[in-house]
């Protein structure tokens, strides 16, 4: 099938590629059903694209990526609605903020990840009771930390 | 919207399944306990706030705002 997007034009789709977020986003719980679109085949980055609304499309990161002891420990509560257990595939991916003008200073939000179950495809955005996470992680700053992290372990 | 005063030890039910109780006051600030069934999320305010405000900068983001291909950069060999 095909789905149009303001973004990125008209794209193809097949009916197993779409996630459904049963509560919607935090805050934003009018759009429910989303696809998975890779921004480059090299990089950290993804967009949930609406599968409803056109110009609806959240910036998203691999949290990994820059941050490679980021964990995610989900109450039970999260783990029984995405039907998820120990050995159930599942992707895990933040959203992204980029100030105007400034990509450099871009955040990524580790306290509320999206996770989704990639083989029932149900999505739930979760909100981690971890105190070292919060809405506003300064991507390259937590790279560079990271690095020096892996190599003070080597 | 419906308000009711309470004591310390005294406590609200929402529904069947939903207790929240006083538990002390100190001046300004207010110690809550909510007995609520795991299902049920229960958050503070502001951090549903900041995490809607964050949701709402990553739509506005567009393509040509994502820094170009960044490679991981591993640390030197």
């Amino acid at each position: 099938m095909e789905l149009e997007t303001t973004r990125f034009g008209t794209i193809r789709i097949d009916a197993d590629d779409i996630i459904t977020f049963e509560d919607g986003l935090v805050g934003l719980s009018q759009y429910r059903r989303f696809v998975l679109i890779r921004h480059d085949s090299e990089g950290p980055f993804w967009w949930l694209q609406s599968a409803d609304e056109p110009s609806f499309a959240m910036l998203l990161i691999d949290p990994w990526f820059f941050c490679a002891d980021y964990e995610v420990v989900l109450s039970d509560a999260d783990a029984e609605r995405l039907q998820l257990r120990e050995e159930t595939p599942k992707a895990v991916l933040t959203t992204v903020t980029i100030p105007s003008g400034n990509p450099h200073a871009m955040t990524a939000n580790l306290l509320a990840p999206l996770v989704i179950n990639t083989e029932s495809r149900i999505g739930r955005q979760v909100i981690l009771d971890d105190e070292r996470y919060h809405t506003r992680h300064p991507i390259l700053q937590e790279m560079w930390r990271s690095m020096q992290a892996v190599e003070a372990a080597s | 919207m419906l308000v009711l005063t309470r004591k310390v030890n005294q406590s609200i039910m929402i529904g069947d399944e939903i207790e929240v109780i006083v538990l002390e006051v100190r001046g300004e600030q207010v110690r809550l306990g909510i007995k609520a069934p795991r299902t049920v999320t229960v958050h503070r305010r502001e951090i549903y706030d900041a995490i809607q405000r964050e949701n709402i900068m990553a739509a506005q983001a567009q393509p040509e705002d994502v820094p170009a291909p960044t490679k991981k950069v591993k640390s030197a060999s």
